[in-house]
């Protein structure tokens, strides 16, 4: 599976939520291909996706956020696992090539998950196939589009 | 012979700023530290993060979803929160609040603190973040922090000196 069908199989399995999609080729592609408003593209901010979807997560506890993460994005914001048990409305997804795409396809080391964390980390084995896509659109409109939906469907 | 230990001056008590972040904040997300701690006992909902770069990122989900929420972190952990300031706050062009202990000016602190000590008001001010001072305005420094964070949407920092809180 490549990393587009990934994104597109876990956005159909969660239809209730809304989508934070970590930096680097998860948010180009997820933004090229798969557009849509109730995901928010991170740009930047190496390994924080998961925890910006913890904040959200603590916000509206009655809003399904799903997170979407690259393993070595999973690997920088590890820190943060700690905190996943904490929360009933938040889905983790870690999309595993074992490799830092985006640098230049440094081989990455493995993801190790602790027994007691296994059951909120869903790790997708995704292949290294990549597209050239370009970055996502300017962060205002991301977070323009992002927010007004959250209003036209009451959730903030 | 032993060191006398002093302090800066202490400015309100512990339960009027608590009350202040238990008024306005639905969260505060923070790295522990020595001069919060008799505060943070107060402070009714928090979240105790490992590392200051998460607690940004914690904050500025919570932004996302138009609450507010507090990061407190001491000084020694700017370094890690500022790529994840940069990266959300600053790029999406949001605004929050940071409070930050200044740890290493005093004399007799450990000599691991005394370079974030001599630091931390220049490195803040060099990342063009709004700095306001604890140790001379006290709850008024907090109060323009939040205006500053919330209404005009900036990245500002209450710089917090050993002894302006109780421990």
């Amino acid at each position: 599976m490549n990393r587009v069908s990934a994104i597109k199989k876990i956005i159909k399995e969660n239809s209730k939520a809304v989508f934070l999609i970590s930096n680097g080729l998860s948010a180009r592609e997820a933004n090229f291909y798969l557009k849509n408003d109730k995901s928010f593209y991170m740009l930047h901010a190496m390994g924080e996706t998961l925890s910006v979807g913890m904040g959200m997560a603590e916000a509206n506890k009655n809003l399904r956020i799903v997170v979407i993460d690259g393993d070595y994005n999973a690997l920088m914001g590890s820190a943060s696992w700690h905190n996943l048990t904490k929360f009933k409305n938040l889905k983790y997804y870690v999309l595993k090539n074992r490799i830092s795409q985006t640098t230049g396809s440094q081989k990455l080391p493995s993801l190790f998950i602790v027994n007691k964390l296994s059951k909120y980390i869903n790790v997708l084995k995704i292949s290294d196939k990549k597209t050239k896509t370009p970055n996502p659109e300017n962060p205002i409109v991301i977070k323009n589009n992002f927010k007004e939906w959250l209003k036209l469907n009451n959730k903030i | 012979m032993k060191k006398i230990k002093n302090f800066y001056k202490k400015k309100i008590s512990n339960s009027i700023l608590a009350n202040f972040i238990n008024k306005n904040f639905i969260n505060t997300y923070y790295v522990p530290d020595s001069i919060f701690s008799d505060l943070l006992n107060k402070i009714s909902n928090k979240t105790l993060c490992t590392r200051e770069n998460h607690a940004v990122s914690m904050s500025f989900g919570m932004n996302l979803l138009e609450k507010k929420s507090l990061v407190m972190m001491q000084n020694s952990g700017l370094g890690l929160s500022i790529d994840s300031l940069i990266g959300t706050f600053e790029l999406f062009k949001e605004g929050c609040l940071i409070f930050v202990s200044n740890r290493g000016k005093l004399q007799w602190e450990e000599i691991q603190h005394k370079k974030w000590g001599k630091i931390t008001r220049k490195f803040i001010k060099s990342l063009g973040f709004e700095c306001y001072d604890f140790n001379l305005n006290g709850l008024d420094a907090v109060k323009k922090g939040y205006y500053s964070a919330f209404k005009k949407k900036k990245i500002v920092f209450i710089i917090f000196e050993r002894g302006n809180l109780s421990e």
